[in-house]
């Protein structure tokens, strides 16, 4: 087995135990990463003087005889929207081009403080704004799987990374779904923390009540160990809630007997596609073999998230992104006579499409006369919600669904379309609104062969019991092992789709897709922000 | 393959494409279409408007496009006045925050010289802009 094939613990052990080098071991993923990031293209920016260089500096560590820490030498991505300290941070924006942070993100600093090596920075829908990459300013991540469909998003640069052994485990954002949806459409488990479980200094702002840090790791065991690297409180982030350190990994026994597991009858209804239906049944199938306790329960508002969520989330992003006006940092469009001109045509030139839509959508419901009945309306409706789940937890542990609705669609399928693209995330948003942890783990293959993902829903700060569910489900069945082929296949089973995706998505397997990150700039845009 | 929502969305899709192949608006709900005789909820002047907010702007062929999909997606969204929330108060946030205070201490904060290193344009130890004031 290769060095890049192994979960984090794994090669933790290995590290540990001085079997293999830290060097060795940052060079197999780069290796990896020179091999097929052509095709898949998850990469925005690759670390790999940086990572070498930190990687020899932990091996003469270990050689001093200095103990191996809790992620020493697993070689980890970071989504382009954290601050790295001297790694270009773009938001996967031309508004960002070139933008080098000065500080370090908490979970960056976090993560190598425990010893992982980051090895760079993927890509993600712009401003983490759409569910599946394509929103990218600069080119497309493809689906290892199957490189003419997308990778899920906006953290498909993640979870395509680690699903295709171009990292050991990676971080996303979770606003909507972001991390969970493309973990299932990529074959790879994915949580989205609690709110204010994991710090948001140094993530570049969209939707700050919403916004989370998760991990997206090869199996459940990965993802405790890097969520408790992670979560903790941290004073830079006014919304960090002080709680003490959990070790989740203690808790992943695999064991779900008497455990009590919710199905909302509304995560089942009509529009969910049959590969999906048929995996997810066969999932609960096996939790209720296995001693879980299946109790049907409703959630009556859910029909109502998603507007609720396309009120609240643009709302607060037109807000944060008000701070790309060209001044401090990033693009600025030359050449203005005033200031007023220079922010309108920095901002025009500088965002993409769908930013600009949801800017715009935003900035409509928060204006004078509209904000009652858009705003406030939805804000009420976000209480309702939340109101379903405390309901619902009072007669079971956890709730159980699908991640999402249908497989991995393909390139350009959706991009036409602002609306089709947002029910990618029906089952996702709920959580984030509600502010409840939520993961997903892979539980079978649907349509065109594609993973499927079933995600668990939890209490506020039970984070513990999905990973015991996740990880009792993991044990009993191999799904998290199957690797993907990394080549396109024309066989498509919706036909609709073949026309609009890109020719050279079906045909292709090494050659790059024809965007290019070059593309962007001749100047010099850049921009990040802190939270606080 | 169209997920469950889809079905929510169509009538509003309809009701559109119907007022538009009449030629007159029918309002959908009192509080929008007494405003202004649109064909669409939202139409081009008011992504005029919205636009010098945002500070964002668009040409002539973008703004029928943009007017067009946001009056898709607020048509969509106007789903929650199904519901009746008189009595519902409102969440800002998930978690329950207070004021989050910290000592009244200097600490050390970031380099000035860092902090204008990604300016687009400086002069000395300032962000350098364009003209601001109108000239007399």
């Amino acid at each position: 087995m290769e060095l890049y094939e192994l979960a984090a613990y794994e090669l933790r052990e290995k590290i540990e135990r001085r079997e293999v080098g830290i060097e060795e071991t940052v060079r197999a993923v780069l290796g990896k990463i020179a091999e097929v990031d052509g095709a898949v293209r998850a990469y925005v920016t690759v670390a790999r003087e940086q990572a070498l260089a930190k990687a020899r500096a932990a091996d003469e560590r270990l050689a001093r005889g200095e103990p191996a820490r809790l992620l020493e030498g697993v070689p980890i991505a970071i989504k382009d929207n954290m601050c790295t300290r001297g790694v270009e941070t773009t938001c996967a924006s031309k508004i960002l081009k070139g933008f080098v942070p000065p500080y370090d993100a908490t979970v960056v600093e976090r993560l190598e403080g425990a010893g992982a090596i980051i090895v760079g920075k993927t890509n993600m829908d712009e401003f983490a704004m759409g569910s599946s990459t394509e929103n990218s300013g600069f080119f497309p991540t493809r689906n290892p799987w199957d490189l003419g469909h997308v990778p899920g998003g906006s953290s498909g640069g993640s979870t395509a990374a680690v699903a295709a052994d171009e990292a050991v485990a990676a971080l996303g954002s979770d606003t909507g779904g972001s991390v969970r949806q493309p973990a299932a459409l990529c074959g790879v488990v994915g949580l989205k923390p609690t709110y204010g479980l994991v710090s948001r200094y140094g993530l570049i702002a969209f939707a700050s009540s919403l916004d989370q840090i998760g991990p997206i790791t090869k199996d459940v065991r990965d993802c405790a160990m890097v969520l408790g690297v992670i979560a903790g409180h941290d004073p830079r982030d006014s919304t960090s809630v002080p709680r003490k350190p959990c070790d989740y990994l203690k808790g992943l026994v695999p064991d779900v007997r008497g455990v009590r597991i919710g199905v909302p009858k509304e995560y089942f209804g009509e529009g969910m596609a049959p590969g999906v239906m048929a995996a997810t049944g066969a999932a609960l199938k096996t939790l209720q073999d296995m001693g879980a306790i299946l109790a049907d329960v409703s959630l009556p508002h859910s029909e109502y998230a998603l507007a609720t969520y396309y009120i609240v989330a643009p709302a607060e992003a037109s807000s944060n992104l008000a701070r790309y006006d060209g001044v401090r940092y990033g693009y600025r469009a030359p050449g203005c006579p005033d200031s007023v001109t220079m922010m309108t045509k920095t901002r025009s030139e500088g965002f993409g499409s769908e930013v600009k839509r949801r800017i715009m959508l935003g900035t409509y419901t928060l204006s004078a006369g509209y904000y009652e009945a858009y705003y406030l309306k939805a804000l009420k409706v976000r209480t309702l919600i939340t109101r379903d789940f405390d309901r619902a937890f009072e007669k079971c542990d956890c709730l159980v669904s699908p991640t999402s609705p249908t497989v991995a669609f393909r390139l350009g399928e959706r991009t036409d379309d602002p609306l089709a693209m947002y029910l990618s995330d029906i089952y996702t948003v709920t959580a984030n609104l509600a502010g409840i942890p939520g993961i997903s783990i892979p539980c079978g293959f649907g349509e065109d062969g594609m993973p499927v993902g079933l995600q668990i829903l939890g209490k506020h700060y039970d984070e513990a019991t999905l990973l015991r569910v996740a990880y009792a489900f993991e044990q009993a069945t191999d799904f998290h092992r199957m690797k993907p082929a990394l080549r396109a296949t024309s066989t498509s089973g919706s036909a609709s789709a073949s026309a609009s995706a890109p020719a050279s998505a079906s045909t292709s397997t090494s050659t790059s897709p024809s965007a290019s990150a070059s593309d962007c700039c001749g100047r010099a845009p850049a921009g990040g922000e802190r939270h606080a | 393959m169209i997920p469950r929502d889809l079905s929510a969305l169509g009538p509003a899709i309809r009701t559109e494409q119907r007022r538009r192949s009449n030629g007159v608006t029918i309002p959908g709900d009192l509080t929008w279409g007494l405003r202004r005789g649109w064909d669409l909820k939202i139409a081009k002047e008011d992504v005029d408007h919205v636009a010098m907010l945002a500070r964002l702007e668009f040409d002539e062929a973008e703004k029928a496009g943009v007017a067009r999909q946001l009056s898709r997606i607020v048509e969509y969204v106007e789903k929650l006045n199904e519901l009746d929330t008189e009595d519902v108060s409102p969440t800002a946030h998930a978690v329950p925050l207070r004021n989050v205070l910290r000592n009244d201490e200097v600490r050390p904060s970031l380099d000035p010289g860092e902090a204008l290193r990604n300016a687009p344009d400086r002069e000395g130890g300032f962000f350098r802009v364009p003209r601001i004031l109108e000239s007399e």
